[in-house]
């Protein structure tokens, strides 16, 4: 039977998807592809690995889909897989810094040809840490509260509001220093 | 600058719309995967997180039986890496994303399968170390955590396969490159991915 309405709900489609029909499975893929390949850019901050980490996070939601007992909802268990993958993500990274630093120095240009506002939140958030990056991008990019923030991350409540407080003061002064820059 | 400026230059950070060729190959891979899980609803008759049924119960006594004899061949022709993946492929579908690794040692066969479904990669590597006669084979995943008795001590890593198809192992302290074929614990070090067969 070929689902004709876009506006199936994610459970419906969920419980498709566990019975083994695929259609259902590539509605949600269709409804949440660009979403996850938002979220991995802001915290990777760079294209090509958004790329990577969008698709391993629905490879392994689509092998973990028979699994998800729909205690969160299919969105934020997306997004619990999105933070696993950026983390394998984050190790490799760390393993091939002359790769990663190619990929910055091509970002950089990218960013230069973009706005100034562009560049600047984007030299300012890539001086984040991974993890401070990922909080931001959850509580003001996705509008997540901290709760939803910390079950997607898989710690606890007040070190998403640590990590958002860090996050803040950094940027606000990443941010200054470049304002104070542009008008020298 | 207060809260609401901070909030307002942030949104200036638009995303790249994902090009469609990298979403088209997201789709394709991930359905790929999704009919490769042969996804089924589990019912409420489980243990450890599979259906146990007759059905099971016979395809594990199966496997366990094969295992063993699967296990004793000339450790780098292709068709005992095809052999490997299917093992892997085998005791993923009775333990639906719980399987950590499949170890050989002594003859002896270890699945070291997760209390609860994890979801994994879907990277399958193998390790073989060897010393002297001795040879230690490991089939698991990219990403996955293992530990493992070589000589007398116990040493654990994370598996990790690079995007070049090379396999590193990471432990507390160090990391080994297989492709430089180093000595663990006095233990040589051999892996590759399987993902290719």
């Amino acid at each position: 039977m070929r689902i004709e309405n876009e506006d199936v709900p994610d459970a419906q489609l969920v419980g498709n998807a566990r019975s083994g029909d695929a259609q259902s499975f590539e509605i949600l893929f269709d409804r949440y592809y660009a979403m996850i390949h938002a979220f991995a850019y802001r915290v990777c901050l760079v294209e090509t690995e958004a790329d990577d980490i969008a698709q391993e996070t629905f490879i392994r939601a689509a092998r973990g889909i028979s699994n998800f007992r729909g205690t969160a909802s299919f969105k934020n268990w997306l997004y619990r897989i999105a933070h696993n993958a950026l983390i394998d993500w984050g190790k490799k990274a760390k393993r091939h810094r002359d790769k990663q630093v190619d990929f910055a120095a091509e970002l950089d240009t990218r960013a230069q040809a973009r706005t100034p506002d562009y560049a600047d939140i984007h030299f300012a958030l890539k001086q984040l840490s991974p993890d401070l990056r990922e909080a931001v991008a959850l509580v003001y990019f996705e509008e997540m509260n901290h709760r939803e923030a910390a079950d997607a991350m898989d710690c606890a409540e007040t070190t998403v509001s640590w990590r958002i407080f860090q996050a803040k003061r950094a940027l606000k002064k990443l941010l200054k220093e470049k304002e104070g820059e542009s008008h020298e | 600058m207060n809260d609401d400026e901070l909030q307002q230059r942030l949104h200036k950070l638009t995303t790249p719309e994902p090009s469609e060729a990298a979403r088209e190959r997201a789709r394709h891979r991930a359905l790929i995967a999704f009919q490769q899980t042969g996804s089924v609803q589990p019912d409420n008759s489980t243990w450890l997180g599979f259906r146990w049924n007759w059905r099971y119960a016979v395809a594990l006594m199966l496997i366990l039986g094969t295992l063993p004899f699967l296990f004793f061949r000339h450790p780098h022709s292709s068709e005992n890496l095809a052999n490997d993946r299917q093992i892997l492929q085998q005791t993923e579908k009775l333990f639906p994303n719980q399987v950590n690794a499949v170890v050989e040692q002594n003859g002896k066969i270890d699945l070291s399968i997760a209390e609860s479904p994890v979801v994994g990669s879907d990277q399958p590597v193998l390790l073989l170390f060897k010393r002297g006669h001795e040879t230690i084979r490991v089939l698991s995943y990219s990403g996955h955590r293992v530990c493992l008795m070589l000589g007398k001590t116990q040493n654990c890593f994370e598996i990790l396969a690079t995007p070049a198809g090379g396999v590193i192992l990471e432990s507390e302290d160090q990391v080994w490159l297989a492709s430089e074929h180093p000595k663990v614990a006095g233990y040589s070090l051999r892996a590759q991915t399987l993902a290719s067969l």
